[in-house]
Parts: C-alpha cells; sequence; structure tokens
C-alpha cells in the first residue's frame, strides 16, 4: 500500500500538524514531507532512535500503544503501520492525542477501505507485535457487538449518541475503536460495560464533562 | 541541592503510582517500583536518545517523553542532566496535567 498520499492528507487535515515522515528499516526514510525541518540524515538517526526506545519499553511494558516525545512547541508521534512501516507526524502541544489518533486512524482505514475485504483472525501473537494504529475491523474483526442483531448493538449505539454530546461526530469511531480493545480484553457483555465506558472517557478531555458524561451512563438504566 | 529524600515525595503528588529515578550510569537513586532495576537501562536509553533528539530536530529543547499504555497508565521520562526520572501515572489523570505537576516539581527542587 502506498502512505504516501495518505501521510499528505493527515498533514492537510488538521493545521496543527507541522509534519511527518514515513520509515521502514528496510528503505530508511522516505516521503519526507517536513519541510525543510530536518534532513533524511536526521531522520533516519530520529526514527533509529524513536523505534529502539518503543521497542525497549515494550519488552517491559507490553501493552505500549504509543510513544510521544514532547519538545519545547513541538510533538513527535509515531505508528507502526503493516507491521514493518512507521508513520511519524510532528505536531504542536495543542493537539490531543485523541485527535491525532482518530485522524490517522481515518486516512489509514479509508486506505484500506479501498482494498477488498479478507477474513482474518487476529491472533495474541500478532496482536502483540507492537504499538500499531492499522486496526481496521476485519470481517472478523472483535467489532461483533456493534453487528447487526448482537443483542449489545442497541445499548452501544445508546452510549455512542451520548459520547457524540462530548466529542462530536468521532464518537462513531472511538466507539468502534473502544469496543474493539474491549472485545479483546473482556468479555464482552452489558456486565462488562464499565470496562469499555473507562476507555471511552479517556477520549473526552475536559473533566467537567467527564464527569457529566459518566452521571449520564449511570442513570441510563435501559442500558 | 536535591536529595533523593527530595524526590521520595514524588509519591505524595496525585496522579503519580510509581516513580523511579535513575543515575545515567544505571544506578537507580530513588523508587517506589518493585521493577525499578529491570527497568533502569531503558530508562537511561530512552532519556539519552531523547536528549539527543533535539539536537537531530534542529535544537527544539526536550521536554519528556509519553510511553502510552492501553489502559491509561502511561509512563513518562523526564531528562534532569545527569539523571533521569520516570513516572508511572494513575489510568484517571492525564498525561500532559501530570507533566506539568511534575515539572513544577523539579523547578521548585532546582
Amino acid at each position: 500500500m502506498e502512505y504516501d498520499s495518505k501521510l499528505t492528507d493527515i498533514i492537510a487535515s488538521l493545521p496543527e500538524i507541522l509534519g511527518g515522515f514515513l520509515y521502514s528499516p528496510e528503505k530508511g526514510v522516505y516521503s519526507n514531507q517536513t519541510t525543510g525541518l530536518a534532513d533524511d540524515f536526521s531522520l533516519q538517526q530520529i526514527s533509529t532512535k524513536f523505534t529502539k526506545i518503543t521497542s525497549m519499553m515494550s519488552v517491559h511494558f507490553q501493552d505500549t500503544s504509543a510513544v510521544r516525545i514532547f519538545f519545547k512547541d513541538l510533538v513527535l508521534c509515531g505508528t507502526e503501520i503493516d507491521g514493518k512501516q512507521w508513520l511519524f507526524l510532528l505536531h504542536k502541544p495543542s493537539l490531543s492525542p485523541g485527535m491525532i489518533r482518530m485522524t490517522v486512524q481515518i486516512a489509514l482505514n479509508s486506505a484500506q477501505n479501498e482494498r477488498p475485504q479478507t477474513v482474518t483472525n487476529q491472533t495474541d501473537e500478532t496482536r502483540d507485535t507492537g504499538p500499531s494504529a492499522n486496526s481496521a475491523p476485519t470481517v472478523d474483526a472483535p467489532t461483533f457487538p456493534l453487528h447487526t442483531g448482537s443483542e449489545l448493538r442497541g445499548p452501544l449505539l445508546q452510549i455512542q449518541s451520548l459520547l457524540a454530546e462530548y466529542i462530536g461526530p468521532v464518537a462513531e469511531l472511538v466507539l468502534q475503536d473502544a469496543v474493539e480493545e474491549w472485545s479483546l480484553t473482556s468479555s464482552p457483555s452489558r456486565d462488562s460495560f464499565p470496562t469499555l465506558i473507562s476507555l471511552l472517557e479517556k477520549e473526552i478531555d475536559d473533566e467537567n464533562d467527564r464527569k457529566d458524561f459518566l452521571e449520564k451512563f449511570q442513570s441510563m438504566k435501559e442500558v | 541541592m536535591a536529595t533523593a529524600k527530595d524526590f521520595a515525595r514524588l509519591a505524595n503528588i496525585e496522579g503519580v503510582s510509581k516513580y523511579v529515578l535513575v543515575r545515567n550510569d544505571g544506578f537507580v537513586v530513588s523508587e517506589n517500583y518493585e521493577e525499578a532495576v529491570v527497568l533502569s537501562s531503558a530508562i537511561v536509553t530512552t532519556g539519552k536518545y531523547c536528549d539527543s533528539l533535539g539536537d537531530d530536530m534542529n535544537g527544539p529543547q526536550y521536554i519528556y517523553c509519553c510511553i502510552e499504555r492501553t489502559h491509561g497508565e502511561n509512563v513518562l521520562v523526564f531528562s534532569l542532566g545527569r539523571y533521569y526520572l520516570a513516572i508511572i501515572k494513575h489510568s484517571d489523570i492525564s498525561s500532559q496535567q501530570l507533566a506539568d505537576t511534575i515539572i513544577d516539581f523539579l523547578k521548585a527542587l532546582a
């Protein structure tokens, strides 16, 4: 898959994103779209160090999902895609991790949707190979609680509507992402909704909104 | 000059679950984390790499590195010259909020 154009789309989608580049251990740095912030040699150094930090920390903290490095007025974040390539972004500190994650996921999901859909089974082994934002649902993806016919679909859509009151239309994607994680770490049921809610509440930046969301969820007796 | 005892107060900061202060040779100076020694080399390497990344990017000053984890117990790594500080946060506080608190704490110690 060609990620160059996806990177361009991501950079163009949010003014706070200052640039980005792609990297793979085989090809090195390519698609340098950092507008002169750093040359390819420097980006190669950056990529090597960043991926080493990620792999070292992933050994100790196996649930590592991303690494973000904060500088004065600049944040460097990297996402592993396809298990062998990395997408790096440079953005302003004002941009929240949730918004970055969502933007990358939307771009990568649209790229996935351009390809024929295949049936896959994600195993513990493939899941634990490292951080990846490339979680586009496939036919067997663990978003089944949201599938038509699932008894959980109705309550989940109600939760989505509630979440949308605080974060807007991205609530749909946030919910899909959270349901996927929830399905992989818990047994999806009404009893385990609190686990799902704990994932969702993190996407609400404002503390008062978060409390309000939790209170409204508690009062959803029909859920 | 700050002592190991001063850093022990990190454990009392709201949002801090664990902390590890490591010298740049890997010696653990202060901690409240049972796996501090195992983690120390990763902390030092992360800190050193992040320090040098500023040079790779033509000079922006490194502030901290955030290792994000699935359930929000993120790890923050700060560079303090010859020492590196890792904080494992509670899941219910934002990384940015805690990072600001830690930076204020460190400024007060300096």
